[in-house]
């Protein structure tokens, strides 16, 4: 009989379900890590189990993940946790079991399909980062916060963190991922906290324009559009080089 | 860092805007990379080796950087140039404090990663150039800016305010415009090629020192430096952010420079213009800044005189030999001023040379070519239905084929359809396994041209018996990839050269 283990979408909840997959004695073969969404399809002969996410559980994986193996596996594991395919889960599961079996080396296992997997996913992930490390736009408000509104389809916000701080370490900016509901926030010369799905209201915090928000949009699209050449208009090519997802919140295309 | 609550931002910025973006649209460069600093307090802004694109226009250009001139008045008569002043066409002047605000606003909401000034010649050269140099420090000092700038320099411009704005600057460009003297003279007499060549030296030379002295080893000045943060605290404090007095000292230097009289509060004995300057240069060089980490760049216009081939890769060839230039940009001439001395482009610029130049160009940076190999005197004219490497390669069948399990790099890169990044990956690959053709393909090498050039373990692809003639109907055969606004397609990267569509993480406009 095949276990399921029903985790949380989240870096934590993978990891607690791996620790209890390893915990259950009941055999790799015969576990499956599955990220747990409302109304997933159940298969028969299976048992299925929920795991409540257990951050000390969680913390043992990823430490032990870092001394026995190293930062970069577990860095490569910590990332594809983020992506929005949800077979992720048991990928991870099925590479931790092959980096303690071979270690680092793991990363160069390209043959296994899990592995391959990871590296496909992470890839994806790397590149909506670049994406919107040049896509994403913040606006000023009234109280000087700058707020970007972005919709990816990975979980990155987190992964954005550290570039935006170190560009902005002065100023209040806050990223808001609206296809999750969650909310990074620095405040200036402080650590940046995250915020999860009931904890804030999107609405209360956009507030209005400051003064010279409009003008410096306006300006902006004055630029964008006087520095294209005109002859050589091609959208076709824009639109692969600027996927249209990007554009919601893109000051340039409103 | 404070933001100005005032902004010198008027209505008229909008015009300002459009006329000297739209003018900066002949600068080729639009490459934000070749620099990597981390933020830090106090400051705004980073640099990213690779560049990051912000936007990209409708014609599928990246944007990356706030590309404007400072003025499109100029007091020269270059004979290509649309901001001649003999010109008759809408003209505008950004004030420094509209550039700097422009940067700043841009850059705190993510719309750009720096900026890239360039101009005409507004009254002289120095005066220009002391604007620019005005709108950098502003940038810098008043808001404590920690991200990219390049400047473009003008041809007889002061060396002591060349090494001002050296100081502040990522990257510099000197515009070679034209790739010989005498086509400089006889298009743009007011310029020498010495007055562009000196200030290109004077940047290479003063590059070199400051690598020198933080110990970095010559064979990696021309890799992308990793730079501090501009350290505030390392510098003079300023007195407030009003603009006006932080800047009064450089205000002093200029009017006495105009003036010729001593500037209030110096009892020096020298000319206090050069006191002045030479005293803030002296913190600029104590500051911890890096002399333009980015290196420098030049660009130059193909077609409008009679130039071959042969002597514009030659050139190229000695600029990145003799002044470590970074990039070397092509821009096919179009004739915008109707000058009786100018040939006319009917079938508009010749996008195909200009391809091929860029192709020659990569060869020469990235895959350890001479210019000689490259282009000769008595075919003084790239091919333009083959791509240079190809058209070595039927020009050096005797060389050939090479073997991709033993063939060391520098060969490898010979052959047509293996970049940088595929022959790097056959010297890893064949460490631990024989290699396969299918491993080839695998490793994004392009078989359909480097098939009639290579064995694999002793054996071609297909078993063919292969004739030159035969070779060179098959490579004519193969539709080349070539950059959209040649063939009229869509194309499927941005600009693809040779093998490795982006070298170094450059974006090429
Ligand atoms: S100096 Fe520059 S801006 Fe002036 S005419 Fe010559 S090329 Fe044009």
């Amino acid at each position: 009989m095949t276990n399921v283990f029903l985790c949380e979408d989240s870096a934590d909840g993978i990891f607690t379900a791996i620790y209890n997959a390893y915990e259950s004695k009941n055999g790799h073969a015969n576990n499956h890590i599955q990220v747990h969404i409302p109304g997933y399809n159940r298969q028969l002969f299976c048992e299925y189990i929920e795991v409540p996410t257990d951050y000390e559980k969680a913390v043992k994986v990823a430490r032990s993940l870092r001394q026995k193996i190293n930062g970069e596996v577990y860095d490569w594991l910590f990332s594809a946790a983020a992506s929005y395919d949800l077979e992720k889960a048991d990928s991870i599961y099925r590479a931790v079991i092959l980096a303690f079996h071979m270690g680092a080396g793991v990363l160069n296992h390209l043959t296994n399909p899990a592995v391959s997997h990871i590296c496909k996913l992470n890839l994806h992930i790397d590149n909506e980062i670049q994406h919107y490390k040049g896509f994403l736009r913040f606006v000023e408000l009234k109280n000087n916060l700058l707020l970007a509104k972005i919709r990816p389809k990975n979980n990155i916000l987190f992964l954005l963190a550290d570039h935006f701080s170190d560009r902005y370490p002065d100023e209040n900016f806050a990223i808001a991922d609206v296809r999750r509901n969650s909310l990074l926030f620095h405040a200036k010369g402080k650590p940046v906290t995250f915020t999860g799905k009931t904890d804030f209201d999107l609405n209360r915090i956009e507030g209005e324009y400051s003064e010279n928000e409009q003008l410096l949009q306006d300006l902006f699209k004055t630029y964008v559009s006087s520095i294209t050449v005109k002859e050589r208009s091609n959208p076709h090519l824009q639109r692969q080089l600027l996927p249209l997802r990007f554009r919601e919140y893109m000051t340039e295309f409103e | 860092m404070k933001t100005t609550a005032v902004s010198t931002l008027s209505m008229d910025i909008f015009k300002k805007l459009e006329i000297l973006s739209n003018a900066a649209n002949y600068d080729v460069a639009c490459t934000s990379s070749g620099v990597q600093r981390n933020g830090q307090n106090g400051s705004m802004g980073n640099a990213v080796a690779g560049g990051i694109c912000h936007s990209f226009g409708a014609d599928g250009r990246c944007i990356s950087l706030l590309k404007i001139l400072y003025t499109n008045e100029c007091v020269y008569d270059c004979k290509y140039c649309v901001n001649r002043i003999s010109n008759d066409i809408p003209r505008a002047t950004f004030t420094p404090e509209e550039i700097a605000e422009l940067t700043i606003s841009f850059y705190r909401r993510n719309y750009i990663e720096g900026l890239f000034l360039s101009s005409g010649i507004n009254k002289n050269p120095n005066h220009t150039m002391e604007q620019i140099y005005e709108a950098l420090y502003i940038i810098r000092h008043r808001y404590h800016f920690n991200g990219y700038i390049h400047i473009k320099s003008i041809p007889n411009t002061d060396p002591v305010l060349i090494e001002k704005i050296g100081w502040l600057a990522d990257r510099m460009s000197a515009n070679l415009e034209l790739p010989t003297a005498d086509g400089l003279k006889k298009l743009a007499p007011q310029k020498s090629r010495k007055s562009i060549l000196t200030p290109m030296k004077q940047v290479q030379l003063t590059r070199k020192k400051d690598l020198n002295f933080h110990g970095v080893p010559e064979s990696q000045h021309m890799i992308p430096q990793n730079v501090p943060a501009l350290d505030i605290a390392a510098r003079q404090p300023l007195p407030d952010n009003t603009g006006e007095n932080c800047l009064a000292s450089v205000r002093g230097s200029h009017n006495a420079l105009a003036a010729n009289k001593q500037p209030p509060g110096t009892r020096m004995e020298t000319t206090p213009s050069d006191t002045a300057a030479l005293a803030e240069l002296k913190m600029l060089r104590s500051s911890n800044s890096r002399f333009v980490p980015a290196g420098q760049s030049t660009q130059m216009i193909i077609g409008a005189t009679e130039e071959t081939d042969y002597e514009i890769v030659h050139v190229a060839e000695s600029l990145y030999q003799n002044f470590d230039l970074k990039r070397v940009f092509y821009s096919a001439f179009i004739n915008t001023t109707g000058d009786p001395l100018l040939p006319l482009t009917p079938d508009g610029p010749h996008m195909l040379r200009e391809h091929r130049l860029y192709q020659a160009d990569f060869l020469l940076r990235f895959y350890q070519f001479k210019a000689n190999e490259i282009i000769t005197a008595d075919h003084p004219n790239l091919n333009v239905r083959l791509d240079p490497k190809c058209n070595w390669a039927m020009n050096h069948l005797e060389q050939f084929p090479i073997e991709v399990q033993s063939a060391n790099y520098h060969t490898l890169l010979r052959i047509p359809g293996v970049g940088v990044k595929s022959a790097k990956r056959i010297l890893a690959a064949r460490r631990t396994a024989k290699l396969q053709f299918s491993d080839l393909k695998k490793m994004g090498i392009v078989l359909k041209r480097a098939m009639y050039f290579i064995t694999c373990n002793g054996s071609t692809m297909l078993p063919l018996k292969m004739s030159p003639g035969f070779i060179l109907t098959n490579l004519l055969g193969l539709r080349e990839k070539l950059p959209d606004f040649i063939s009229g397609e869509p194309v499927y990267q941005q600009l693809s050269l040779l093998d490795d569509p982006k070298i170094g993480g450059e974006f090429i406009v």
